[in-house]
């Protein structure tokens, strides 16, 4: 399983990406990346999660995410404020 | 009670207003086009901050700039012109840049071209449709390689693109045998396509003689110079901390359209500082807006660090907890955390304090550093140092350093009695919990 979180350039959710695997058994793997390289990296990951304030680009998430076959997300906003790995984490495998 | 009342319906209004600007925002950014530019725009900043590096070392040592008989650091000085040449062929050259960078972008978000061919289709029709012949010499013009060609190297980037994959659509290209390797056969469905958007460039530029950028630059160029004023930091401003005020990420979302302006800007100071101009006099107060300068060393600062102090030293626990986790990545300019984990997003209590600190920071901070007692910005710093280096670093001079401890003050003065509000409320809120957990332990 691998879970790829986006946002603006993946600095605060990789934050979030360290809380979460430390709930993550470790044949997950977890990584953040910029939004604007999703389309070159997606094939290589399972499940998109984006970050709550590049959510004006769901849309964009969805529909590549749609095209390769892979599951995606948007990132709760109380749980990312509390940079809460664990309900990300639920969220991520509940897709 | 009335007070209250008033209060929710300001808020409300805000949150219209900010719901109201970012809904065309987001369909703006949205559109693959839009979205091409910004990332290839993005694409571009490594190697201008690249040549900023050098640009500063040449700076450092050239005796021409300024009014200073020597450069600052004289052991430099032999090198100065060469630290020069990079930022020539580096920021110097960013349309150059951006005709690869733009059309790849633009490939990847359509995925209808890969994004190799789009480089060379975006690069030919770019000097094809900007260069009509060597000079004396054996040179070609390098004005419309530059920030001059900026705009034009979007036109030609988008148009390329779109003629080219209308052209695929519409099956106008040389088939090969079904055994042919794809490699091969990939070369030759390009050629049509290449061959027309190539034959349009030059038949513009060489055959009709129309110079656009030269056009562009006489029609927009003063337009362009003319638009870095207090008025557009003031409405890029507020637009901006008015879509984080409801959470979305207004630097992303919408200054970076400004890049392209931001970047040219960048480039008349470069260029004025090349010329002899001392680091005080430079034409643009904004320049790097977008991507670096005067937004990335204030914003913050105002918006949020204020914020960080007053939780750290509040009277209430978990807030003084708060404040303590989002010290470091503020201090790097991550202000994710605060705008949803306190959260400051919608929050009643300090979203109009969040947007009036910010735009009056960044205001006072425009008219601060447009005086000639403070250098501007000629580098590009990234975004992610912290505030107080931003300006030493993009600017050269030490002062700037005490600019955003300026809109800083600024801040924590507006955010007072909002603060004082917000925290009575939530020790209410505390005090509240702890009695009934108290309750439910008697009984």
């Amino acid at each position: 399983m691998k879970i790829l979180l986006v946002c603006a350039a993946g600095m605060s959710t990789s934050m979030l990406v360290n809380n979460m695997k430390k709930c993550a058994s470790s044949d997950i793997e977890i990584a953040a990346k910029p939004i604007g390289e999703l389309s070159k990296v997606i094939s290589d990951w399972d499940v998109v999660l984006v970050g709550p304030q590049v959510r004006y680009k769901y849309k964009d998430v969805e529909k590549i995410c749609a095209q390769n076959g892979k599951k995606s997300g948007l990132i709760d906003i109380a749980s990312y404020g509390r940079m809460d790995g664990a309900a990300a984490l639920k969220q991520a495998l509940s897709l | 009670m009335a007070s209250e009342n008033t209060k929710k319906t300001l808020m409300e209004r805000m949150t219209d207003l900010a719901m109201a600007i970012s809904a065309p925002l987001a369909k703006l950014a949205e559109k693959p086009a839009i979205a091409a530019i910004q990332n290839g725009m993005v694409s571009i900043v490594p190697i201008i901050t690249i040549g900023s590096v050098f640009m500063i070392l040449f700076v450092l040592g050239s005796p021409s700039v300024g009014s200073a008989e020597h450069g600052l650091l004289p052991f430099l000085e032999p090198f100065a012109e060469k630290f020069l040449w990079v930022n020539n062929m580096t920021m110097g050259l960013m349309a150059l840049y951006a005709s690869l960078t733009i059309p790849a972008s633009y490939a990847e978000i359509t995925g209808k071209i890969d994004s190799k061919t789009a480089c060379i289709l975006g690069l030919g029709t770019f000097l094809l449709f900007t260069q009509n012949a060597y000079d004396e010499a054996g040179g070609i013009s390098s004005t419309a390689l530059g920030a001059g060609g900026l705009f034009v190297c979007i036109i030609t980037s988008l148009v390329a693109i779109k003629l080219y994959i209308f052209l695929v659509e519409k099956n106008i290209t040389i088939k090969m045998p079904e055994n042919v390797p794809p490699n091969v056969s990939n070369a030759f469905t390009s050629m049509i396509p290449y061959g027309v958007c190539f034959t349009f460039a030059w038949l513009i530029r060489t055959i009709a003689g129309f110079d656009m950028v030269t056009w562009m630059n006489n029609v927009l160029s003063p337009l362009v110079s003319e638009s870095d004023s207090v008025f557009t930091c003031l409405i890029t401003m507020i637009i901006c901390a008015l879509l984080w005020s409801v959470g979305l990420h207004g630097d992303n979302m919408f200054l970076l359209m400004f890049a392209p302006i931001g970047m040219i800007w960048l480039d008349e100071n470069v260029a004025a500082l090349a010329a002899g101009a001392s680091v005080y006099e430079l034409p643009h107060v904004l320049a790097g807006l977008g991507t670096s300068g005067l937004f990335r060393m204030c914003f913050w600062t105002a918006g949020v660090w204020p914020l960080i102090v007053y939780l750290m030293t509040s009277r209430v626990k978990y807030l003084r907890t708060l404040g303590k986790a989002f010290l470091p990545s503020s201090l790097f300019g991550i202000i994710e955390p605060v705008v949803f984990g306190l959260p400051l997003a919608m929050n009643q209590f300090l979203m109009i304090p969040f947007i009036l600190s910010s735009v009056s920071g960044m205001v006072v901070n425009y008219l601060l550093m447009s005086t000639p007692l403070f250098g501007k910005f000629y580098a590009i710093v990234p975004w992610a140092t912290p505030a107080p280096l931003i300006g030493p670093l993009g600017t050269g001079d030490i002062k700037t350093a005490i600019l955003p401890f300026v809109s800083m003050a600024i801040g924590m003065v507006i955010y007072f009695p909002f603060w004082k509000l917000y925290e009575k409320d939530c020790q209410k809120r505390e005090e509240e919990q702890a009695a009934e957990k108290n309750a439910v332990e008697q009984a």
